[in-house]
């Protein structure tokens, strides 16, 4: 069973390239980049477009649902922040709604709500938002939400 | 633009012991190994004109090192990164000593990767707090509170993948792990010496899964140094020269994204696949013509990716390859012959480099008795590492998913 995150342990400044990503959180949204002046969406929040290298740059409101790609399970904590945590599932999303003209997408991993066994490759996941302890921030997470007919898990061996 | 092939060699090699504490500083052990590896070269501190090393802002500057020695320098360097770092550090002191820049530099890595600052953000004594800071990792604000704050798990989520899409197993995983640990056996120097079996990895305790304690490089303190110089002076140096053929110094995926980009096509393919074909056409050779390997393995599953992506075998082989014994000494490609990182020791790849650059001299330090004059017996229950037939060399390395160096070396 997935505990929680002490995110006391955790600082985060957001800059001027991100401010607006977090404010976002904040406010239950989650924002991809998306380039004004040729579509092109992308995550983490950089400063320029990469295809056309546009600065003008605005926020796309992800509906924050999509399919899970893989995961890992974090067993042994590194960061203090998850000490009570462990077991728990790192789930990277890829995102129904990010899609951009060249075809590329949007794959982003956050710690899932779910445990291990509940987990798998091709499931539905949707986004919930958690306050981070400590400030005023707020951290994705990901949840599972239905089910697939195709689904992979992990198996021990 | 003429080429730089054959034109720049490796000459010295030499390092610190791998020690779980050093009680020492950075420099001191940074000094211990540039001595010990111009020492292996004929070379005194006063013919060595450049000193290039490369930390994560957890380790000594250039210039402190080339003081203490009393090696005037006319190129020095710090970069900051970690996996696939020495290779190309090599390349730059290649085209520099080629140009006339300099003539002769050593190349080092010094870290209190267990008692200092150890990698993935943990403090010394555990699991520590962690201050964001953007400077370097741009994506690290929002890793690191979703729990991605080392190698493990970001690899891990490309190793799951794997898994998924190939019907892989992870005990590929531990014949990887138990083939260096068994090259380790043969080597004095290696921390982990006593043989695994793929069960006892299978055995070992989770800590990211899918990755077994044993799937994991070791955390230790050390220095490991090489030198590198011009064709022309190598001549005269006491060690049969290794040439640098050709490399890749850095490349990149086409959205590199700091080692986190699981948003391009086929993430679990390593960014390799992009530069391969620089690399073995700069060379001169192809991937099936090397006689042994250095492979960078932060986990193992690092070494599947890297063989696969650099041409060693198609994206999906690796397993087959390995199953069939492919990485022992005897195999098509002996892989991480002194242990690797998984079981010899860490030190960002420089000890890969220099063991890769002992094989091609015939002079792997094993239980021989005629190892320093090239006299090998290749029998492995008798205690010898030396690959039967090594004139080729590659080195491959990488730095997570979307970054990669390499070298190709001759004798």
């Amino acid at each position: 069973m997935a505990g929680p995150i002490d995110y006391s342990t955790i600082t985060i400044y957001p800059n001027p390239d991100t401010v607006e990503w977090w404010e976002g959180t904040r406010s239950g949204k989650l924002l991809v980049r998306k380039c004004n002046s040729c579509g092109y969406m992308f995550f983490p929040p950089y400063p320029m477009c990469a295809r056309c290298n546009s600065m003008d740059l605005g926020w796309h409101q992800s509906a924050g649902t999509g399919i899970v790609h893989s995961y890992c399970v974090i067993v042994q904590p590194v960061a203090a922040a998850f000490v009570s945590a462990v077991p728990f599932v790192i789930g990277l999303v890829e995102l129904d709604d990010c899609r951009s003209p060249d075809g590329s997408l949007i794959r982003i991993p956050f710690a899932m709500l779910d445990d291990e066994d509940e987990v798998a490759i091709g499931l539905p996941a949707g986004v919930v938002f958690e306050p981070m302890a400590g400030s005023d921030l707020v951290m994705p997470r990901w949840k599972l939400k239905g089910t697939s007919p195709r689904t992979w898990q992990f198996q021990e061996g | 633009m003429e080429s730089l092939s054959e034109k720049v060699c490796i000459v010295g090699v030499g390092g610190t012991a791998y020690m779980k504490a050093s009680h020492r500083t950075t420099l001191s052990m940074s000094c211990e190994a540039i001595k010990k590896a111009m020492d292996d070269a004929g070379l005194s501190a006063r013919e060595v004109d450049g000193v290039a090393g490369f930390q994560v802002n957890d380790s000594v500057r250039n210039e402190y090192v080339a003081h203490a020695l009393g090696i005037r320098m006319n190129y020095g360097c710090d970069l900051y990164s970690g996996g696939s770092t020495p290779e190309a550090v090599a390349l730059h002191a290649a085209g520099l000593i080629a140009g006339g820049y300099c003539h002769t530099v050593a190349i080092y890595r010094s870290m209190n990767g267990r008692t200092g600052r150890r990698m993935g953000g943990q403090a010394v004594g555990g699991p520590g707090s962690i201050v964001v800071d953007d400077t370097q990792h741009y994506n690290q604000q929002f890793a690191v509170p979703a729990g991605i704050s080392s190698a493990g798990a970001l690899f891990g989520i490309s190793a799951m993948r794997y898994l998924h899409e190939f019907g892989a197993s992870t005990r590929t995983f531990g014949q990887i792990a138990a083939t260096f640990r068994r090259h380790a056996s043969l080597n004095p120097r290696a921390l982990m010496r006593t043989p695994i079996t793929v069960e006892d990895h299978q055995r070992s305790r989770w800590v990211v899964k899918p990755f077994r304690l044993l799937d994991f490089c070791l955390e230790n303190d050390t220095a490991q140094a090489f030198i590198v110089t011009s064709r022309e002076r190598a001549y005269d140096l006491k060690q049969p020269p290794v040439y640098i053929l050709g490399g890749i110094a850095r490349q990149c995926s086409p959205d590199p994204a700091g080692g986190w980009n699981y948003s391009r096509p086929n993430y679990y393919v390593h960014s390799g696949i992009y530069a391969r074909n620089r690399l073995w056409g700069n060379a001169g050779v192809r991937a099936d013509q090397i006689d042994v390997a250095s492979i960078y393995d932060a986990v193992s599953y690092c070494v599947i990716e890297e063989l696969e992506a650099f041409g060693f075998c198609a994206i999906g082989e690796a397993p087959g390859l390995i199953a069939d014994g492919g990485l022992g000494l005897d195999g098509v490609l002996p892989c991480n012959t002194g242990g690797g990182q998984l079981s010899e020791g860490y030190a960002h790849g420089v000890g890969l480099i220099n063991e890769v650059v002992r094989q091609l001299r015939h002079r792997a330090d094993d239980a021989c008795p005629g190892w320093a004059a090239g006299r090998h017996s290749y029998d492995r229950a008798a205690g010898c590492r030396q690959v039967r037939k090594a004139s080729l060399g590659a080195c491959i390395a990488e730095g997570g998913d979307t970054r990669g160096s390499a070298l190709i070396l001759r004798s």
